[in-house]
């Protein structure tokens, strides 16, 4: 089910309605929720039930088992990751292990017959897989307590508000949450609404109507000129966005709906003043995922400059094969760690935290250079393979072909002026969690109207064919 | 007290939601690309103020501008036939359904011809309801059909106010189309200049079958006799199609069904001035075999 659909508006009403109605028993409330996560899920292919069901079976069990032995604990987590990560590899990268596989031999002049399996990748496998790792993990790192609530630990893994595309909750900070009584409280449902709202707007009118201009564009991106192929980054840099952040404030303002506080995933990257910044900003969930349970184990910065490097590089190209089975994810990683490293080097990589610079000529600079950077990365992220990335890069930096872009189908003082309303809007919050939150300094009707306004945008401008998010598909 | 001031919010952002659309779509209305009014150059608009008025008849004709601009209700007329043709754009069977709920007890028919056609039955349904959401007289009614879409529910906002502020612009039809009393539109006199297809299937909205077996339901229920009527196509947009067994094969079990693609040879060129439509020269050749319906009262 996506959340920009008719199907989803009916859904979460009643879920909702039912959730309130049983607010005095918490064991039926988390049952609903288990309910509805599968409902939400099973409505794009029932048959993957089943792996979910599997993986959190398994780390209930581990998770028990994990906590009562004391020798084998190794080999429980070990069978705990191997199947995990084995299904994983198996429905998200086993036909392009194959294939590379098949290439490589090609270089030898050899050249053998490959069988792709054409296996369909099971909605939101990454996110959910990662979420029911955490908690083995910080049980066998003795961080966390076992549950033994079956149906708690179900709902946990599938909560369906952040089930196919996160935030990637740790189980030490959303579990606790499925035993604590709820109450309905204004102030919470208002915060997880305006969050929604503003969810809906970046993933239906910013995110949507950029991706027509970015499929047109990276479609025949042979057919265009260096201009229009670096607007066309600029606009999948918004889609990308937009789409991701958007789900993750939808998610997260759902959550609220039910009483429940996810974390924050996207803190307005794109007013970063560095890459490192930038990565401490974007899909915070991901990288802090990746910081504890990879980048710290393999040694993080504890050891020698070099090995830290070599653990930069590591954890940028995990990040990047994360997102697919592709090689461009796998080089995009890899231009993020190029650009990471020599701010690490020049002992720079902590200059940046705090969202509360003002617009002077040099943050200005350091924005927009960091934006640049982004966004030719998100060339490599985009294109359909390594060629085409190089094609698009050589006919950007080859300023001679340059030309008027061509993008007249398009409206472009609509889209235009969304993006402007985006970054004021969020220049104005970019210190608060909630991306709205500083609406209340506006007087009531005032900030009633805004909110009107946001709903009539999203009503008036957002494509009307309701267009699956970006992260589904990793 | 803080119900009341939750309610008080949500009418307050009704309003000022309905003034946005209202005032956007008045003032940009090339930037309004959720609201799809369309009143003037279509023919929706005469025909269903006429259907307002119209009743005991003997043919009611329902479809989309293949029944409009194909069957020509003048010449049954002539014949001592009273016919209406409601057709209207892309007009599917949701809301053919919908206008027969509301009309066809005054209409009281004693034969039903619906046209049926499979490039309509591929259709999302949203064009013909905005059609009818821009031009149905009462507007407010059209509510269940501007629901659960971005575009018609805009466009009933912006029908509504025009409704109530009784704004509109005096009606007018395309220069070259001609509206005539009983619904037919007749189209000045030109030739297709055939192009060619690809062979293609058609893509079916199934659930628009589901809905044309309901609507036959409701004359079943009220006993009124119908005929199942597939207005020709031009034979080179219609034969680079390989599905129209399949089409056929759905429609046959529905109840008589009469395919004059097959029925009667036709002229990409003579009987044609696009793609889709009957010239008024195809119309009539068409019009002629529907007078030969055994059926017809």
């Amino acid at each position: 089910m996506l959340f920009n659909s008719l199907d989803f508006a009916y859904f979460l009403p009643i879920v909702l309605l039912l959730f309130w109605l049983l607010r005095n028993t918490l064991k039926t409330q988390n049952l609903l929720l288990l309910v509805a996560s599968y409902v939400f899920y099973g409505w794009w292919d029932w048959r993957f039930l089943s792996l979910i069901a599997i993986s959190s079976l398994l780390d209930y069990s581990i998770g028990l088992k994990l906590h009562h032995s004391q020798n084998n604990r190794k080999y429980w987590l070990a069978l705990s990751l191997l199947v995990n990560l084995g299904m994983l590899g198996f429905f998200k990268y086993a036909d392009f292990f194959a294939q590379s596989f098949a290439d490589a031999f090609t270089l030898f002049g050899q050249s053998i017959d490959v069988t792709r399996l054409n296996i369909i990748l099971p909605v939101g496998i990454s996110f959910y897989t990662f979420q029911t790792l955490s908690y083995t993990l910080d049980i066998y790192k003795r961080k966390l307590e076992p549950t033994n609530s079956l149906i708690s630990f179900l709902a946990f893994v599938s909560f369906f508000p952040q089930l196919v595309a996160g935030p990637i909750e740790r189980a030490s900070h959303l579990l606790p949450q499925f035993f604590k009584p709820k109450k309905l409280e204004y102030k919470m449902v208002i915060s997880g609404l305006q969050q929604m709202l503003w969810g809906f707007f970046k993933k239906m009118v910013i995110a949507d109507n950029c991706a027509i201009i970015v499929d047109q564009i990276f479609s025949q991106a042979g057919d265009h000129n260096g201009a229009t192929l670096l607007i066309g980054a600029v606009f999948f840099a918004f889609q990308i966005y937009g789409d991701f952040s958007g789900y993750s404030d939808i998610a997260i303002g759902t959550a609220k709906l039910f009483g429940f506080n996810l974390s924050q995933n996207f803190a307005f990257p794109y007013f970063s003043r560095d890459i490192a910044e930038f990565w401490r900003k974007w899909h915070i969930s991901l990288s802090s995922w990746f910081k504890d349970y990879l980048y710290i184990p393999i040694g993080g910065s504890r050891g020698t400059k070099a090995k830290t490097i070599r653990n930069i590089f590591i954890i940028f190209l995990v990040s990047g094969f994360w997102h697919g089975a592709n090689w461009t994810f796998l080089f995009w990683g890899l231009a993020h760690a190029l650009l990471f490293v020599p701010l690490f080097v020049l002992n720079r990589n902590r200059t940046f935290s705090q969202n509360n610079h003002n617009l002077s000529l040099i943050n200005i600079w350091r924005m927009l250079s960091t934006f640049t950077l982004v966004c030719l990365a998100w060339i490599i992220f985009r294109a359909q393979d390594i060629e085409q990335a190089f094609a698009i890069y050589s006919k950007i930096f080859d300023f001679s072909t340059w030309a008027k872009p061509a993008l007249q189908e398009f409206n472009l003082k609509i889209i235009a002026g969304m993006l402007l309303f985006l970054l004021v809007v969020e220049w104005n919050n970019k210190s608060e969690v909630n991306p709205l939150k500083n609406s209340y300094k506006m007087p009531a009707i005032l900030r009633w109207l805004f909110y009107s306004f946001i709903l009539f945008c999203i009503s008036m401008f957002s494509p009307t064919q309701e267009l699956p998010f970006i992260y589904f598909q990793f | 007290m803080k119900y009341l001031r939750i309610l008080s919010i949500l009418i307050f952002i009704v309003i000022s939601y309905a003034s946005y659309v209202v005032v956007w779509g008045l003032h940009f209305p090339e930037d309004s690309p959720n609201i799809v009014y369309k009143r003037i150059g279509g023919s929706s608009a005469f025909r269903l103020n006429e259907l307002q008025k119209r009743k005991d008849i003997d043919v009611l004709i329902t479809g989309s501008s293949h029944a409009y601009r194909g069957i020509d209700s003048r010449y049954l007329e002539q014949k001592g036939i009273k016919t209406f043709n409601m057709g209207s754009s892309s007009q599917t069977p949701i809301q053919t359904k919908w206008l027969l709920k509301r009309h066809l007890d005054k209409l009281n028919p004693k034969l039903v011809i619906l046209e049926v056609d499979p490039s309509i039955f591929r259709s999302d349904a949203i064009e013909s309801s905005l059609d009818m959401v821009s031009n149905y007289p009462k507007v407010v009614s059209t509510l269940p059909l501007a629901w659960g879409h971005l575009k018609t529910f805009n466009t009933y906002i912006f029908s509504l106010y025009h409704a109530i502020f009784k704004s509109n612009e005096a009606l007018k039809i395309n220069w070259r189309d001609t509206y005539h009393i009983g619904g037919y539109v007749e189209r000045k006199l030109s030739y297709y200049q055939v192009e060619e297809f690809q062979e293609e299937r058609w893509d079916f909205n199934y659930d628009l079958f589901s809905e044309l077996e309901e609507t036959i339901d409701i004359l079943k229920s009220k006993d009124i006799n119908y005929v199942l009527v597939q207005a020709p196509l031009s034979p080179a947009f219609y034969f680079s199609h390989s599905n129209n067994q399949e089409f056929d094969d759905k429609i046959n079990k529905l109840g008589t069904y009469y395919n004059y693609n097959d029925l009667m040879k036709w002229d990409n060129k003579t009987h044609f001035y696009d793609k889709q439509h009957l010239n008024t020269i195809g119309a009539r050749r068409l019009t002629a075999a529907i007078l030969q319906l055994k059926e017809l009262p």
